[in-house]
């Protein structure tokens, strides 16, 4: 396939870009771009663009294809990708989802100033790391039995509440209140549940971390106050998903999906994008284990949560107050949604790629005291720059059927950032910076290096400028902890 | 036989073999290597034998579909497998006796082995070979 050119891709708007549907053959909608043009000259240079031509060939498709400005080369889908189909009879691919089921974001917000604490920052970077498990292969101290990994794949952060780890207040700050309805545990596989037996609160490795932030700067004060952040304020992120069983569940229903996309005479460019009929017997197979998988990440942030306040108490002690949750959003996940096309509201099944809901104001779904301002949305940065915490307008709704970007979007291959990176000296580089790293190995903090990432700011920018988000607040790392 | 390439998001190998059982083999150490670098090199014993019986649509199918077998084994018994002993390998069939050594810690979180780009063709040298993409 002819890869896709600057010449191909028109402007339809400022930081909106297409490439119509005459591109190639089978196309069945458009595919957009959310980026600058600098960032456009950036993502042309891999092939995210020719993946997402790709996933606008997919049947059932609605509007076009899209992706945002974090974009990069994923497998399947592009990484920051999102694709509503009709439904019922338009497809589902868990190439859409990803293999990290749910995996996503959980921001806590502390009642203590940085400028008071400074010198406890290191304390609590190591009692972090010692009381949340990170890396690969650490199983977590909660050993369930299967019925009980049946009771957690139901019930999703629930459970993690009912059996003392939270407060029930916390659920309905999570997107869908950290519960999908629609799981059944008896389409998770036995090896996918075996794999999720030891694994509840534990990080894993790779791009999941744990982190202590400040809000550096905040941009609408009106939002920032709904939110509870203010300047100065030390808050806590969360960036983990579902674990081995979320991998499994994926593994397992793409090579069943394999077997019988023939049979619904679909056909596709790449085996990563399989997909059946929503409504069929296997669709609703993979929903249904989709959906326990990510009530299993839920709960499995529910649970980091609990250690991480845990250790934030050895640190601190309980008189400086609880750690409060802000917000838990997904960024790998498909869900169905109802979203105006053409001047009619339908449902759809939106798959979200690296890609986080952001509903707007007034949106269903959102808990009481954020529905006059909008959903946040965490935008995790890289170690070392920062993160974002952004607000869901109507425009994302408009634009993006209600989704927005979830990082900064790799640059540079693990092999390429590990031979670029001296690990020791980044993490005294760091240091010196004011930012503790804690890691399993150099390896990971190489692979996980700021060069290995884009400016998050020109990204954040770029979702400000076109109004699918609002930008309400800026984090500054001060420790990382990673597996 | 095989080494590593560049892919943005993930990890790649390309992989050969003279034979399918040859490459079916060198793959399977490959992966082994990236969830513990080195761990294969000097193997002088075994913890534990596993077999595994997997059928596929074709032969890439069936390799790809190997390696996540193996893959969720080695994460379910906390074991790297570097040998692999062939009861039967067609290119639908495989029906294979696994060992592997104990493992506590990986250096490396493979959460799935992925069909993008995989497809085993033989080369002008007459050797099979295949790119693996994993996702990290």
């Amino acid at each position: 396939m002819k890869k896709v050119q600057k010449e191909h891709i028109t402007k339809l708007e400022d930081y909106l870009w297409e490439i119509p549907k005459s591109f190639r053959e089978g196309m069945r909608v458009p595919a957009q771009i959310l980026a600058s043009e600098s960032l456009l000259d950036a993502i042309i240079e891999d092939r995210s663009l020719n993946q997402l031509v790709n996933v606008a060939t997919l049947p059932g498709i609605r509007k076009a294809s899209m992706v945002m400005p974090d974009v990069h080369e994923g497998y399947g889908f592009p990484i920051g990708g999102v694709a509503a189909m009709e439904y019922p009879e338009g497809v589902i691919s868990p190439g859409g989802i990803g293999y990290d089921i749910n995996c996503g974001v959980q921001l806590l917000t502390s009642q203590l100033q940085i400028k008071d604490n400074r010198e406890a920052i290191e304390a609590l970077s190591k009692e972090l790391y010692a009381h949340v498990p990170a890396g690969m292969g650490k199983g977590g101290k909660i050993k369930l039995t299967t019925e009980q990994l049946d009771e957690v794949l139901a019930e999703g952060a629930k459970w993690a509440v009912d059996n003392g780890y939270g407060t029930r207040e916390s659920l309905s700050r999570m997107e869908s209140n950290g519960k999908l309805s629609d799981a059944d545990p008896a389409f998770v596989s036995t090896m996918a549940k075996n794999r999720g037996l030891d694994q509840l609160g534990t990080i894993g490795s790779g791009n999941h971390f744990v982190e202590v932030d400040f809000v550096e700067e905040t941009y609408n004060d009106t939002i920032a106050e709904t939110y509870g952040l203010q300047k100065g304020q030390i808050v806590l992120l969360i960036h983990t998903g579902s674990r081995g069983l979320g991998h499994q569940v994926a593994t397992d229903h793409i090579r069943k999906m394999m077997m019988v996309m023939s049979r619904y005479g679909i056909n596709v460019p790449d085996r990563e994008l399989t997909c059946v009929p929503f409504n069929s017997k296997e669709g609703q197979e993979y929903f249904k284990a989709m959906c326990a998988a990510a009530n299993f990440a839920w709960c499995n942030r529910q649970i980091i949560s609990w250690e991480v306040k845990k250790a934030w108490e050895n640190v601190f002690g309980k008189k400086v107050g609880d750690l409060g949750l802000l917000y838990d959003v997904a960024h790998n996940i498909a869900k169905i949604e109802m979203h105006t096309i053409e001047g009619t509201p339908q449902k759809v099944i939106v798959h979200r790629k690296g890609a986080t809901r952001a509903f707007g104001p007034g949106s269903e779904g959102l808990p009481p005291e954020y529905r006059e301002v909008g959903q946040p949305v965490i935008i995790p940065g890289s170690m070392g720059t920062c993160s974002y915490v952004l607000a869901g307008t109507s425009k994302s709704h408009e634009m993006t059927f209600g989704s927005c970007c979830h990082g900064a979007g790799r640059r540079l291959s693990r092999s390429a950032a590990k031979r670029q990176v001296n690990a020791p000296v980044l993490k005294e580089k760091l240091r010196e910076q004011g930012i503790f790293v804690e890691a399993g190995s150099f390896r990971g903090i190489a692979e996980e290096a700021p060069i290995a990432y884009k400016d998050v700011g020109a990204v954040v920018d770029v979702v400000s400028a076109s109004g699918i988000a609002k930008k309400v607040a800026k984090l500054k790392p001060v420790a990382v902890i990673k597996g | 036989m095989g080494q590593s390439m560049e892919h943005i998001a993930d990890i790649g190998i390309q992989v050969k073999g003279y034979t399918l059982q040859e490459l079916f083999k060198n793959s399977l150490k490959e992966m082994a290597q990236i969830l513990k670098e080195g761990c294969c090199d000097a193997v002088n014993h075994y913890d534990c034998s596993m077999r595994i019986v997997i059928s596929s649509n074709d032969t890439t199918c069936l390799l790809i579909d190997f390696l996540s077998d193996v893959l969720a084994l080695s994460y379910i018994q906390k074991t790297l497998f570097c040998h692999v002993y062939f009861s039967e390998l067609s290119p639908t069939k495989v029906d294979a006796q696994l060992y592997g050594i104990w493992f506590d810690h990986f250096d490396e979180e493979i959460k799935g082995v992925t069909y993008h780009e995989a497809a085993i063709s033989r080369n002008t040298q007459g050797c099979l070979e295949t790119s693996i993409i994993f996702d990290l």
